[in-house]
């Protein structure tokens, strides 16, 4: 899983039928650096790719959420969908406390 | 849920932090070797729907 910020959404006119019910949201992943205040500040957009993952959730503007890419983000589905990117979780805090003693580059 | 960050010797803590679940109760710090089979994932938690994919396999020594 992989730690975003909800930037915006997508609105699709015409779509796969195995989506409905879901909405789509812009995400833009965090660094590591960006975790500890995320959940309280908006924190600054990041150099990673913003992408759009399928959020059933509720999910809105600003919200830091989790990310599974790949073939996991179809497992919560019974039915064949066509998603490589999907919300799981709703983060309330993050705790990020690198050790002193090894740098951290990001 | 454990907050991981990839380590390099050469470069420190590396790339983006990543969620994975603790099987083994690693402690902050503790250097861990994170797999990213989903299937794998699945099982330990008992559930085929469960979006899981990356878990922590073991505490380095």
């Amino acid at each position: 899983m992989r730690i975003a910020q909800v930037i915006g959404r997508v609105t699709l006119s015409i779509q796969d039928p195995s989506f409905k019910g879901g909405r789509w949201l812009m995400v833009n992943p965090l660094d590591a650096q960006q975790c500890n205040d995320a959940c309280q500040t908006a924190p600054a957009l990041t150099a990673q790719s913003t992408f759009v993952a399928y959020d059933n959730m509720g999910a809105g503007d600003g919200d830091i959420v989790g990310i599974v890419e790949g073939a996991e983000a179809t497992a919560p589905f019974d039915f064949p969908i066509p998603i490589d990117a999907i919300t799981v979780a709703i983060f309330d805090s993050i705790s990020y406390e690198p050790p002193i003693s090894i740098p951290s580059n990001r | 849920m454990m907050l991981c960050q990839a380590y390099d010797p050469e470069h420190g803590l590396t790339g983006a932090p990543m969620v994975a679940i603790d099987l083994f109760g690693a402690g902050l710090h503790s250097k861990v070797m994170v797999s990213t089979d989903g299937l794998g994932a699945r099982h330990i938690v008992h559930d085929d729907s469960s979006p899981i994919r990356n878990f922590i396999q073991g505490v380095i020594d």
